[in-house]
């Protein structure tokens, strides 16, 4: 089934991507796009995580840091200014 | 139950997404006032309003909140809308679309008929799409709809109005067989098996339960468990994301039968996008916030500045001195000439002197609202707010308590996550209301004159960290751990409405002299007509006012200001804290009432010989004065230079604030700012009570009063000290080492651990009115 639901779901596997970045990749609308991420937010299947400031987290934050760090080793573009990003959790169990 | 015409009154909901334009349409139908506000999220309750056709037929129409989805998800106000629409309560229901949106909006459109009922379609904004040149094919819309009515409109200049009223009218055609299936043909058969055995469930709730957003009912387990496998089989997806992508791909493909192919680079876009590029830069983004909060409050100071002493003058000689002759004349005894023209006639007249600053207040606040600011104020906080573990649409309510707290603590009705949502709503009493306003005015007018707009932007700054501080303490003691959101909709910028801002501020314009009047007024009546009973020679005497039981037991109360250098000759001050723990604005009504009082001697006077003609004569002309002043200021539009401090327009007011200044007596600046301090921070008032109470129980409500008083004191007793600290060093040491101890006793007392579960158990579960 070619739904957009399913090509957010596709753009995610290739890296993370920002709200924007999906809305462009997908060709849909960013209102539709964010439903469509809290659908897959409701299905535990996506994480939000948050680009690196230079040092300016702390250590709670570091879970997200590390996060943000595998979505930059996996290829995606370094992101480039601060705004929060979204991961696929998938690996085929969660 | 009233009978109309013909038969019982039809009940018709507006449903639709957040934001797009229900309560403008509910307005322009019912005539109601409804709040409208350009974000998603401001009506959170259910409204009724009643609306009579050409016919003579009356109907009902119901106003919900927003709602994404049927199904699940969202904060409170859309469980509200999403409990209606399935309670079958409406016996029509009119979607109401943002065209500019189509697609989103037909995800909720597949839902509504899927349950079947009968449906119109309105799409709204109208006026937005013919500007960026994309009208819709109404007729593909239709037909793809199944032949459902659907009208174009434009809810905020009443467009399309007159034959939407023709359809409400009839009962709405339905979806006729024409209407192309909901579900790819796989999906719909296993739907049609799973609904012959499950006759007993809703179709939505059908739906909730095989997506797993529901409880399956024990009777049903095996069919759910087929239909959930077969699905499973036809398409390789779980039954959740197949359901869910097939109404998105039907949403996809019915926008684009609808509108012509969408050009990537949209007209409106470009300009929303060039101004977002600012204001939501990550480090851009709060600077721009201060600096718009800042310019509402000392362009709404200075811009009233112009008017207020022409308010204030002129109400006193009408109706303090003018009153006070014209009952003299007519023969009043002298006791109830100074209770009606001091008391009643001043308060009217000391409500009055407020009207222009709250009322250019009121005014820019809802262009604020109107313009889809507010929501990107949210998304830029939401950086920030992470930290505090809250969501940045907790920035909304917030804003909204400007104007007053209550309807700001029912906003945090859309924060989804319950821990965040007690933590937004014991941030909002914090927040610097209307009434708080009027308070800070009083004082304003007599110590920081000239600064007015600077010390009120201080002290609405404070209330914001004061509620952060809140916020963290929460997030580090009892309420741990919460979900953040993902999705925050970012409205377009629209030009807000001329005609629904001057309306919106004049309604709460009202409201406020209303209310407040009415207590100050006559507060200052009651106060001047109560004989003072004091306790004199060993019994209880009558006396004056500065010997009575009040005097009495608010001079004893002073020791606990001392701190903030409250004196025994400012117990008015103190009365005025005590009465107004229930209302702020009493605070001003009490202090006016018993200076009104030790003054009246000198009233009389006035009243005997008014010189009414000369007082109004000089009132008219502090207008062009500082009006001029202004115009000179314009240069200088953040107002580091202010209006009404120079001697020019000083001596055109003819510089009479004595009622104001008396409210006053005995502080300095600091140990006035230290009161104000203290009047922000202290309890909140008793309706902002009640809703805390209503909205997260007793026990949160009762934690917030003690927790803001402890803080209340605390703060401005440091401010004081701090100001004060070359003059007594060691008492202000004193107090600070105080201070820093109570702060760790409260720290350690905080974070045990038992305490933090309890707090847990308590939270989860609670609803609205539960
Ligand atoms: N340009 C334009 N703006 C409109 C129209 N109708 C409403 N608006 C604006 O759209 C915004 C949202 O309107 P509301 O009526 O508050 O929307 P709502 O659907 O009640 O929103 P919630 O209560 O949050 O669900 C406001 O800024 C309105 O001024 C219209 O026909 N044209
Ligand atoms: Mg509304």
């Amino acid at each position: 089934m070619n739904s957009p639901l399913f090509r957010v779901r596709d753009a995610l596997r290739t890296g993370p991507q920002s709200l924007a970045e999906l809305a462009r990749a997908t060709g849909l609308d960013s209102d539709s796009t964010a439903l469509a991420l809290a659908h897959w937010r409701q299905r535990g299947k996506i994480r939000r995580i948050f680009a690196l400031g230079t040092a300016a987290h702390g250590g709670s934050t570091c879970a997200s840091a590390c996060a943000a760090c595998r979505g930059c080793a996996a290829g995606a573009a370094a992101p480039s200014r601060d705004e929060s990003r979204y991961l696929w959790l998938d690996q085929d169990q969660t | 139950m009233p009978i109309s015409a013909g038969g019982p009154r039809r009940v018709i909901a507006l449903v639709g997404n957040p934001n797009s334009g229900k309560t403008t349409l509910f307005n322009a139908l019912t005539g109601a006032h409804q709040q409208v506000g350009n974000w998603p999220g401001v009506t959170v309750e259910r409204r009724e309003g009643r609306l009579r056709l050409d016919s003579g037929r009356e109907l009902m129409l119901v106003d919900l909140p927003g709602v994404y989805s049927l199904l699940g998800g969202g904060g409170l106000d859309q469980d509200i809308a999403r409990q209606y629409v399935q309670s079958g309560a409406a016996d029509g229901i009119v979607q109401v679309v943002d065209v500019g949106n189509l697609q989103r909006h037909l995800l909720l459109t597949h839902e509504l008929l899927e349950l079947g009922g009968p449906l119109l379609l309105v799409l709204n904004m109208m006026d937005e799409a013919r500007a960026r040149g994309q009208l819709p094919d109404l007729d593909a819309l239709r037909q793809r709809l199944g032949g459902i009515v659907v009208l174009p409109i434009v809810a905020r200049r009443g467009e399309g109005l007159a034959e939407l009223r023709h359809a409400l009218e009839e009962d709405f055609p339905r979806a006729d067989a024409h209407l192309p299936p909901l579900y790819p043909p796989a999906i719909q058969d296993i739907l049609s098996v799973l609904r012959a055995g499950t006759g007993d469930l809703g179709p939505l709730d059908r739906l909730r339960t095989l997506e797993g957003l529901a409880a399956v009912p024990p009777e049903h387990e095996q069919g759910f468990r087929e239909a959930r496998e077969a699905i499973v089989d036809k398409t390789g997806e779980d039954a959740a994301d197949a359901l869910a992508a097939a109404r998105f791909a039907w949403a996809e493909e019915t926008a684009s039968a609808a509108l012509p192919a969408v050009s990537d680079a949209l007209p409106r876009d470009t300009w929303t996008q060039r101004l977002d590029r600012w204001i939501l830069h990550p480090a851009a983004g709060l600077p721009i916030f201060l600096l718009v909060l800042y310019a509402l409050l000392v362009s709404s100071f200075n811009a009233g500045a112009i008017f207020q002493d022409f308010f204030e003058d002129s109400s006193k000689a009408l109706f303090v001195h003018g009153l006070g002759h014209v009952l003299l004349a007519a023969g009043l005894p002298d006791w109830s000439v100074q209770a009606l023209a001091g008391g009643l006639g001043g308060g009217v007249s000391i409500v009055l002197s407020f009207v222009p600053p709250i009322a250019f207040t009121f005014l820019f606040l809802a262009a604020l609202e109107d313009s889809g600011y507010l929501a990107r104020a949210a998304f830029t906080m939401d950086r920030f707010f992470r930290r505090l573990g809250l969501p940045g649409t907790a920035m909304v309510p917030m804003v909204i308590g400007f104007g007053c707290n209550v309807p700001a603590i029912m906003a945090t009705r859309t924060v989804e996550d319950p821990r965040a949502r007690v933590i937004t709503a014991l941030m909002q009493p914090f927040m610097s209301c209307s009434a708080r306003l009027a308070v800070y005015l009083a004082f304003a007018a007599v110590f920081f004159r000239g600064y007015g707009g600077q010390v009120v932007f201080a002290l609405y700054l404070t209330g914001i960290l004061a509620a952060l501080v809140t916020a963290w303490l929460l997030r580090r003691g009892p309420l741990r751990g919460a979900d953040r959101p993902l999705a925050l909709e970012l409205p377009p910028y629209r030009w807000p409405g001329l005609r629904s801002v001057v309306l919106h501020a004049w309604q709460r314009l009202r409201v406020f002299v209303l209310r407040v009047g009415k207590v100050i007024a006559v507060l200052g009546a009651v106060l001047l007509l109560l004989p003072g009973i004091g306790w004199v020679d060993g019994g209880l005497r009558g006396t004056d006012i500065d010997h009575s039981l009040l005097a009495q037991g608010s001079r004893a109360l002073t020791v606990v200001f001392a701190p903030m250098g409250i004196g025994e000759e400012q117990w008015p001050a103190v009365a005025g804290l005590v009465a107004g723990a229930m209302v702020k604005e009493v605070v001003i009504g009490v202090m006016n009432g018993i200076y009104q009082r030790q003054e009246s001697a000198d009233l009389m006077a006035a009243y005997r010989e008014p010189a009414i003609g000369a007082e109004l004569r000089a009132a008219v002309l502090t207008i062009p004065a500082h009006g001029r002043e202004f115009l000179k200021n314009l240069t200088d539009p953040l107002g580091f230079a202010n209006i009404g401090d120079t001697a020019a327009s000083a001596a055109a007011a003819g510089a009479d604030h004595a009622t104001l200044r008396g409210l006053a007596a005995g502080f300095t600046d600091l140990s006035a700012f230290a009161y104000l301090l203290f009047v922000l921070l202290y309890l909140p008032c008793a309706s902002t009570f009640a809703a805390l109470r209503r909205e997260l129980g007793s026990r949160w409500a009762w934690f917030s009063m003690v927790y803001s008083l402890a803080l209340a004191w605390l703060l401005a007793g440091s401010v004081y000290q701090l100001g004060t600290f070359d003059r007594h060093p060691s008492q202000s040491l004193l107090w600070l080492v105080m201070v820093l101890t109570v702060v760790l006793v409260f720290w350690w007392w905080w974070r045990r651990p038992g305490h933090i579960a309890m707090a847990e158990t308590h939270i989860l579960g609670r609803g609205p009115g539960s």
